[in-house]
């Protein structure tokens, strides 16, 4: 029997696991509408790009009734845009901790909210959010990061409760550290201190996270919601 | 989204009337929505909230978001009853629309 197409939203499309996510997505055959704060990165015929900050409530409604209007439906939701800045909680100015939360909880949560709505209208739908091992593992020097990551993480698993009984599951996948721009500013020394701290010690990959985005998407997990799956044998 | 016709309580009133339920109390002069004896529990609130929204969105062309700061703290709910409801939606609808050009639109046309 020939699979159903998805309707599947991602934030953050243009690179790194978001863009990865997408060209996953685009192969299987399913209908990407993306977003990120710049042009497409990505051209494809099941591809739409809407640029917007994730942040922006009156942008992110436009976008989600936007695509429920051309499709009639969203499948699935996969919360991916995060930002990230390393540093001493004591050296991290007001402004950069408002701008991680807002991209990162803020974010989340406004698409999480505006795409529920449709998804609770039909009864079905899977939600999945980006949390990371930096909040399980307490990472020095991420503070901010962590904790907006712990926020969604508290969100993702109180919205599972709320929307359990509409047939719309709410689950997050916390990657290890990727070779992603997120990283790039990392030292050495300190990177391989935190993979020291995995059970298996290795970068991950696009495809690591994919498979657990796929496993949540799954018509079997139906059952599986508020669950927070870490990478790399990181445990909460 | 261009504006298609002008709010009028009565329209207005009608298009939330067809959103209860039909054991929601639809024949009622002003229909509880929400609390002691109310249509709705609720998921159900948040259902009909949301059908309404985009209701009103192909109905008069705007993107309400009806659950605001405003409306959540106002002393009496706006979403206790349908009276109390048609009375915020005009006064939202009553509001300038934002910007249409400062609002994201897609580019790429894909098809499923």
């Amino acid at each position: 029997m020939k699979k159903r197409s998805r309707i599947i939203l991602i934030t953050g499309t243009s690179r790194g696991i978001g863009r990865g996510l997408a060209e996953h997505f685009l192969r299987q055959g399913d209908t990407v509408c993306g977003c990120s704060r710049g042009p497409a990165t990505l051209q494809h015929r099941r591809y739409a790009h809407w640029e917007l900050a994730v942040d922006d409530e009156s942008a992110v409604v436009a976008m989600v009734r936007a695509v429920v209007r051309r499709f009639g439906r969203i499948d699935a939701l996969v919360n991916n845009a995060g930002i990230a800045a390393m540093n001493h909680a004591l050296l991290t100015p007001a402004a950069t901790a408002q701008r991680i939360m807002a991209t990162n909880f803020h974010g989340t949560f406004l698409f999480c909210r505006e795409v529920a709505k449709t998804m609770v209208r039909r009864k079905a739908g899977r939600i999945v959010n980006f949390s990371t091992v930096a909040t399980p593992l307490r990472l020095e020097g991420e503070a901010i990061y962590a904790a907006s990551k712990a926020a969604v993480e508290s969100f993702t698993q109180v919205l599972a409760r709320e929307l359990g009984g509409a047939g719309v599951t709410v689950n997050a996948v916390g990657p290890t550290p990727l070779p992603t721009d997120l990283i790039k500013n990392v030292p050495a020394a300190k990177m391989k201190a935190l993979l020291e701290r995995q059970a298996i010690r290795r970068l991950g990959t696009v495809d690591d996270v994919i498979q657990v985005v796929e496993f949540f998407l799954a018509p079997g997990s139906g059952f599986v919601t508020g669950q927070v799956l870490y990478l790399g044998g990181v445990t909460g | 989204m261009p504006p298609r016709k002008p709010a009028d309580p009565s329209s207005l009133r009608r298009l939330i009337l067809d959103l209860l339920p039909a054991a929601g109390g639809a024949g009622a002069a002003n229909p509880v929505l929400f609390g002691p004896g109310g249509a709705l529990d609720s998921l159900g609130l948040v259902n009909f909230l949301a059908d309404l929204e985009y209701r009103l969105a192909e109905a008069y062309g705007r993107e309400l978001v009806l659950a605001s700061e405003r409306a959540m703290s106002r002393s009496r709910s706006p979403f206790r009853d349908v009276e109390a409801l048609v009375g915020y939606v005009l006064e939202l609808l009553a509001e300038p629309a934002e910007d249409a050009a400062r609002l994201p639109t897609a580019s790429g046309e894909p098809r499923p």
